[in-house]
């Protein structure tokens, strides 16, 4: 399945084998607990069925000082 | 994944809680967190309450909150001049208060000290988070103080605390883990405003999840400097620990709050807080940390 990963305006397309977002995350060596994930503007778990052509935004948890 | 309160489609899974949950049901458990706090830092008839903005997460998510709860609210900005960060930081917190129909006080290290933080890192010898905390506590200090605030509410989440207290526990800082605690401090004085962090149960994700589900928009850069702070390695420890075992963050504030009220008990140096010798602030010695940084700098 190929997505579109978005991070602070910077978007990455990335191809991987599964169905969901944790599948995504453990392929590209993601650490969920570092971002809050959203699609379309609605946040999602690591148990979303992900789809052909998604666009997914990380929103990093760590930011300021 | 399901809510467990009403089975709709859970937006936030939280392991420590072993509980997920709607957008709805998000908003009220944090919500109820952060109401059943307020009550033991704040006095919402009484309190005149300077909030320490940044245009961060954690800053505007607390003066929102505050704000809703009808709190008497001060928004205070400190710029502490750090070229390519807080002037990006700086129109989200002027944004939110333009929304809630706020005056939003700003200040700014050039104007208090004559010199922005990146200046003072340039010619001092310190590192920049030693001239920032030092600094930005003095100025939110008088600010809060000129404007007539009777307490200052902080932006501290969870995971802040928790560094914190494990960064003053490794280096044998008693007395700093003695002004810990809700509301900071070891003894009253009038030039001291009382500190006090109404997000401190929460941790930085759930403040995240918070902002996006209520619109509250802030900058999500990170500050040039983080990444040179002992902090980080700390943080990266923790969030290791709570990975694997939930629950260990919250235990380690709670266990530190106890702790906070047997050392002030030990800790409480007679005849008041001291002032400095050279500005007349409050001080643990006697001349302050922002006097000393400024013999060094200028």
């Amino acid at each position: 399945m190929r997505v579109t990963l978005s991070l602070r305006g910077e978007k990455k397309e990335v191809e991987f084998s599964g169905r969901t977002l944790g599948d995504l995350l453990s392929s590209q060596g993601i650490n969920p607990e570092e971002y809050v994930f959203s699609r379309n503007g609605e946040l999602i778990l690591a148990d979303e069925p992900l789809h052909d052509g998604d666009e997914i935004k990380l929103v990093p948890v760590v930011s300021g000082g | 994944m399901k809510c467990s309160k009403c089975g709709a489609k859970a937006v936030a899974w939280l392991p420590a809680s072993n509980a997920a949950y709607c957008k709805k049901h998000f908003n009220y458990y944090y919500e109820r967190k952060v109401k059943r706090l307020l009550p033991k830092m704040l006095d919402q008839k009484k309190d005149v309450v300077g909030v320490g903005v940044s245009g961060g997460k954690d800053s505007l998510v607390m003066l929102w909150l505050l704000h809703k709860n009808r709190f008497n609210v001060v928004p205070i900005l400190v710029d502490e001049g750090i070229k390519g960060y807080r002037d990006k930081t700086i129109p989200y917190a002027e944004k939110l208060c333009r929304e809630l129909g706020l005056e939003l006080h700003k200040v700014s290290f050039r104007e208090e000290y004559g010199k922005t933080l990146d200046e003072m890192v340039k010619e001092g010898g310190r590192n920049a988070c030693s001239y920032c905390g030092v600094f930005r506590r003095d100025l939110l200090n008088k600010t809060a103080r000129r404007l007539g605030c009777t307490k200052l509410a902080i932006g501290h989440n969870l995971d802040d605390e928790v560094q914190s207290v494990l960064m003053n526990f490794f280096r044998g800082e008693l007395e700093r883990i003695a002004r810990g605690g809700p509301v900071t401090g070891i003894i009253e004085d009038p030039k001291f405003v009382p500190r006090v962090k109404p997000l401190r149960m929460c941790s930085e994700k759930e403040n995240v999840i918070y902002a996006l589900i209520n619109g509250i928009e802030y900058s999500d850069i990170e500050c040039p400097y983080a990444t040179t702070a002992y902090r980080g390695v700390v943080r990266d420890a923790v969030n290791m620990i709570e990975s694997r075992y939930p629950g260990t963050k919250i235990s380690i504030l709670r266990t530190s709050d106890r702790l906070v009220e047997i050392l002030r008990r030990e800790l409480k140096p007679e005849g008041g807080l001291r002032y400095c010798s050279e500005c007349g602030e409050p001080s643990a010695e006697k001349v302050c940390k922002a006097c000393q940084f400024r013999n060094e700098i200028f």
